[in-house]
């Protein structure tokens, strides 16, 4: 399929402009591409709308772990947090946190976004430049990104999960030197996005858990949120669209995140539940984050009940709505049948690419860019 | 107002110096260690708990809370050895094999603590062997599994299945946990409870060791 028309179809979806159809993504993480390899590349491309861009054989480059932090072992970032992982093509997680103690802040230096990246490897910006002119040639979006953490979890990976959750307790001044130093790194990211003329820039950061939100949304709103209307804001008058995500419960304070200029937002339909999600409705287009949970442990009849449930409770003809449905390495290959199944039925491709290939950038190569 | 009630009060507000405090001056008043305990920082968290199933309190607010807990608690456990008072009894909690996500299980352990138990926290990453050798040594009445991945909650099983070889999987209860658990699961692989977060598990173990 064009470029061009995937490009439409999600503008039109975020937008409320009648797009042609649902925009849809089933993404395999690299494990599970290691795990069902070519049972996999069956299935994908059977349901080749989905998957436009999929050639045979690619699922042996796409089992490769994209990075470093997909590998088993240690991995340091460069902000000096160190990322401990067990298992192949999963990312792992940060378990040694460079701030544990508030001495070293003083003499403790962010990364410079002009030359790497958050994890490290290097970046030219030019190229970037390049890319997103030639997706535009192609009639394409170009979509930016921040790291999955770019805020509040990069001030935990920081300090320490409990550390800060402690020093957001008693007011600990320090924490507010910790967020303009991480604000700073991120607006000249910010700013380094913007030259390049994208139109999608994606954000994620984790606030909830699965019943409510990690801090409250008092806390949130002093600690947070004047950060994401800040940042948010210098993309959305610019006119980029800003898509957010985050695992666990956030609709309590989805209309702060409105506020804040979110335009996509990518909601666990779990923590959230499709009632809750359907009272925001015409108000932000919605990628909803389909029940990962389900499709690993429920029966593939469960699995296309759950996604017609809550596409149709959430669908309007306006738009609005976008499906996405990773499935893990555990998930059985019968479940994500039902899964490709289903969303090819009631959805069509997206112009976005899953969370990995975002991050590596290996998208921006197979559409033109060099 | 009594001395364990300022010390409740206290510890509920999640202030740490004052708990220290309160609790000093009840032992100087010759209030026996255990009704410190039970009484005042047991009692206090009970109330942590409450606020936290009810969203009136979070993670930041229950960690602080559990702090002052143990600033208390360390005052308390030379005597209460001296005293030769029980605790509630001892609870196993670890991250499965494969999964090296800690902090659902960070806040479960301070909320058994303050429930008044003993917690033996293996950490993360912990495999069949290791759950097993814990069950033996410290005979707890509990077993605690988290895990944050549908990727890793698998090995629950695995480890279910171990203990039933092992001859001992009459001698605990099995309890899970974490994001992608629920009660279904948790009875298709054999565990004797679910709770979907750190308040209805201190519930949880109170219902399954209820004599």
């Amino acid at each position: 399929m064009e470029l061009k028309k995937l490009s439409e179809a999600y503008l039109k979806a975020a937008t409320f402009r009648n797009p042609l159809w649902i925009p849809g993504k089933v993404a395999f993480l690299p494990a599970t591409w290691k795990t069902y390899g070519e049972e996999l590349e069956k299935i994908v491309l059977k349901y080749k709308k989905l998957f436009p861009e999929y050639q045979p054989g690619d699922y042996k480059r796409l089992a490769k772990p994209p990075h470093p932090r997909y590998m088993p072992g240690k991995f340091t970032d460069a902000w000096g947090c160190v990322w401990s992982n067990d298992y192949e093509g999963l990312a792992g997680v940060v378990t040694e946190s460079p701030l544990k103690d508030w001495k070293k802040l003083e003499s403790f230096r962010p990364p410079d976004p002009e030359k790497v990246d958050d994890y490290g490897d290097p970046v030219n910006w030019d190229q970037r430049r390049r890319q997103v002119k030639r997706i535009h040639e192609l009639g394409g979006i170009a979509f930016g990104y921040f790291i999955h953490g770019f805020f509040f979890m990069r001030l935990f990976y920081l300090r320490g999960f409990e550390e800060l959750m402690l020093d957001m307790a008693t007011g600990e001044e320090k924490v507010w030197i910790l967020i303009k130093m991480v604000r700073e790194y991120n607006l000249k990211l910010a700013k380094l996005w913007l030259k390049t003329g994208i139109d999608v820039i994606w954000f994620g950061d984790d606030l909830g858990t699965q019943e409510s939100l990690m801090v409250s949304p008092k806390m949130f709103r002093e600690y947070i949120k004047p950060f994401y209307k800040e940042i948010f804001g210098l993309f959305k008058d610019a006119g980029v669209h800003v898509y957010f995500h985050s695992d666990g419960r956030i609709v309590d304070i989805l209309e702060d995140l409105i506020e804040c200029g979110v335009t996509i937002v990518n909601p666990q339909i779990g923590p959230n539940t499709v009632e809750e999600l359907e009272k925001f409705k015409g108000r932000i287009c919605m990628d909803v984050d389909l029940d990962r949970q389900l499709f690993s442990t429920g029966t593939p009849k469960q699995i296309r009940e759950h996604i017609h449930c809550v596409i149709e409770a959430l669908k309007q003809d306006e738009g609005g709505l976008m499906a996405y449905a990773e499935c893990s390495p555990e998930v059985p290959l019968e479940n994500i049948e039902a899964v490709c199944a289903t969303m090819s039925e009631l959805c069509g491709p997206t112009a976005m690419k899953d969370f990995v290939q975002l991050q590596t950038a290996t998208f921006l190569k197979s559409n033109g860019g060099d | 107002m009594r001395t364990l009630d300022k010390l409740r009060e206290a510890l509920i507000e999640g202030k740490v110096e004052e708990v220290k405090r309160y609790t000093q001056q009840a032992l100087d008043e010759g209030i026996p260690a255990k009704t410190i305990l039970d009484q005042g920082l047991v009692a206090g968290m009970n109330v942590v708990g409450i606020r936290f199933r009810e969203g009136e309190y979070f993670l930041p607010e229950v960690l602080l809370c559990a702090k002052a807990m143990h600033a208390g608690l360390d005052l308390l456990k030379p005597l209460l050895a001296g005293e030769s008072a029980q605790n509630a009894g001892t609870i196993v909690l670890g991250t499965v094999k494969g999964d090296l996500h800690d902090i659902g299980k960070r806040i479960v352990k301070a909320m058994l603590e303050g429930a008044g138990y003993e917690v033996i926290d293996l950490g993360v990453d912990v495999d069949t062997e290791k759950f097993i050798e814990s069950v033996k040594k410290h005979k707890p009445l509990v077993l605690g599994m988290s895990a944050l991945l549908t990727t890793t909650m698998r090995y629950m099983k695995t480890v279910i299945d171990a203990l039933q070889e092992e001859g001992i999987r009459d001698k605990v209860k099995v309890i899970v946990g974490g994001a992608p658990v629920n009660e279904e699961f948790a009875k298709s692989i054999g565990a004797d409870g679910y709770a979907p977060n750190a308040g209805e598990a201190v519930d949880l173990v109170k219902h399954l060791t209820a004599v």
